[in-house]
């Protein structure tokens, strides 16, 4: 029963088209995951999230237009906003400091999108 | 952990401390003659010094910009004022004998907060101080970055590819044609893994002057035609117009043509990335007024470069427009590879630009000839067509 009772939607933010892509179709293979949206730039995630009001976001640090930083401290000035995941190829310590004082948690690239599910379903509700 | 170099001649002395410390720190123990200081955190000795920990004491005390490495200094049983002045003067702190665990911790505690402090002192003081030096370092650090993500990005795209095909076929899930897209993906951004690293091969052996340049008799006119051509297919998909022009004969030059090519092929691709849809790429060639040098321009329509950014084009990962915000030609290393495969063979490269406009770069290779070689016809081919595939911007 309770294990995959709840349906995650999931907006995946990262400029590098074939990685959203790929990562978009790996995590909609899982029945309780569905992706809600894909932002190329900080615009986009903003728009999206207003649009969609999505469950988790999958969010890159390094997009054009707008740093995945600004993004984040937007996003959890939300009231009742999603849970972030950051995903970066980059471990800059200060940067991974400052975005899980933000709140969010954050994952290395490259990371499989099973273990993301994982992560995902185990959050605390 | 932090680590304590034990340098005490008192045998009871040293099994003391090193019982007191050896659940909380690493310890080392001093051996005869070598100096072992550059490792520790904090040295504990007592009298009667070592020489080298004396020196070393008075060299950092003069240093401003020395990161305090604390030495602790053991009374004799007789008291603290039975130390010599040079002992005093080499230490940071003085504990009495025999020595109390509590005192000990203290003390220890003390010097290393003190240890921590200097050392974020210094890394400020070498941030602010535009020393050419650590400035160099910042740089070899932020290089390693973008190389370790421009590496890390295709890679973790293949294996997003690789992970549906596995997941798919063990369920039987996916449609042919999703994995025949998956492949495709998968094999772009491979290729485009090769290409970073073939550059970064190649600029390595350009400088380490390891690279050879195997000269030919080329017609440097119908050579780009051929570059030109081989770009047209690409060109068309991004419905660019791409014109070769080239009003006269131009000169034979003895060129190494795989790195001709490979400037060119940079300089196109370059070109292309930038101009956007319904734009106009032109490749000019003709000789220079004095018949002395060859000159080869590739203008776009593009969006153009603003002026300051121009100065530091041609080096490794520098992007017009900032860092790390917007990822360009395959990481950088395109227009630095340009540059030293130009040098190689002497040849000039300059750019123009105007935001909003558009780009050129010329390319100008001096006239020379080699003896031997007839006039290369028909080598005009990709070398190793594979790396050399364009790919879309990320």
């Amino acid at each position: 029963m309770g294990y995959l009772s709840k349906n995650f939607k999931i907006l995946i933010a990262d400029d590098n088209r074939d990685f959203a892509a790929m990562l978009s179709q790996n995590i909609s293979l899982y029945p309780d995951m569905s992706i809600v949206g894909i932002a190329s730039n900080g615009m986009d995630v903003m728009n999206m999230l207003q649009r969609h009001k999505p469950d988790i976001v999958l969010l890159d640090i390094i997009m054009p237009d707008m740093d995945g930083m600004e993004v984040l401290r937007q996003i959890c000035e939300m009231e009742g906003g999603p849970t972030v995941f950051m995903l970066s190829i980059l471990c800059n310590e200060s940067v991974v400091n400052q975005s899980i004082r933000l709140g969010a948690k954050f994952l290395l690239k490259p990371i499989d999108a099973g273990s993301i599910v994982l992560k995902i379903r185990s959050l605390d509700n | 952990m932090e680590r304590i170099l034990l340098a005490m001649k008192d045998k009871e002395n040293l099994k003391t401390v090193s019982n007191f410390l050896e659940n909380n720190f690493t310890l080392m123990f001093y051996e005869n003659g070598i100096d072992t200081t550059a490792l520790a955190d904090l040295v504990i000795a007592d009298e009667g010094l070592p020489p080298f920990l004396r020196e070393n004491a008075a060299r950092s005390k003069k240093d401003q910009n020395a990161i305090l490495r604390p030495l602790l200094l053991i009374a004799p049983k007789e008291g603290i004022s039975f130390i010599g002045k040079d002992d005093w003067m080499a230490a940071d702190e003085v504990i009495s004998s025999p020595v109390n665990k509590m005192e000990l911790y203290t003390r220890i505690e003390a010097l290393l907060r003190m240890r921590k402090q200097s050392m974020l002192l210094a890394e400020q003081r070498l941030l602010q101080d535009g020393d050419g030096a650590l400035l160099a370092n910042e740089q070899l650090m932020s290089f390693f970055s973008i190389l370790s993500h421009e590496l890390k990005t295709p890679l973790a795209v293949v294996l997003s590819c690789l992970e549906f095909l596995s997941v798919s076929m063990a369920n039987d899930f996916s449609s042919l044609e999703n994995c025949r897209n998956t492949l495709e993906i998968s094999k772009r951004n491979t290729l485009r893994l090769l290409r970073i690293i073939n550059n970064i091969i190649d600029l390595t052996k350009l400088k380490t002057g390891n690279m050879k340049a195997y000269l030919h008799n080329t017609d440097i006119r119908r050579f780009l035609e051929g570059v030109v051509d081989s770009v047209q297919a690409y060109a068309r998909e991004k419905e660019i117009k791409l014109v070769f022009l080239a009003e006269e004969p131009c000169a034979v030059i003895a060129v190494d043509q795989n790195k001709l090519e490979r400037v060119l092929f940079n300089l196109l691709s370059n070109a292309l990335k930038f101009t956007p849809r319904n734009g106009k790429v032109t490749v000019s060639v003709g000789n220079s007024p004095d018949r002395k040098s060859v000159m080869i321009a590739v203008r776009d329509t593009g969006i153009g470069m603003p002026q300051e950014k121009l100065r530091g084009i041609f080096e490794a990962f520098s992007y017009a427009d900032g860092a790390l915000s917007k990822r360009a030609d395959g990481c950088g290393l395109g227009l630095a590879l340009v540059k030293s495969l130009a040098e190689l063979q002497g040849w000039g490269v300059r750019v123009e630009s105007k935001l909003g406009i558009g780009s050129k770069f010329c390319v100008e290779l001096p006239v020379r000839t080699v003896e031997a070689d007839a006039l290369a016809e028909g080598s005009f081919s990709v070398q190793n067509g594979i790396a050399y595939e364009f790919s879309e911007i990320d």
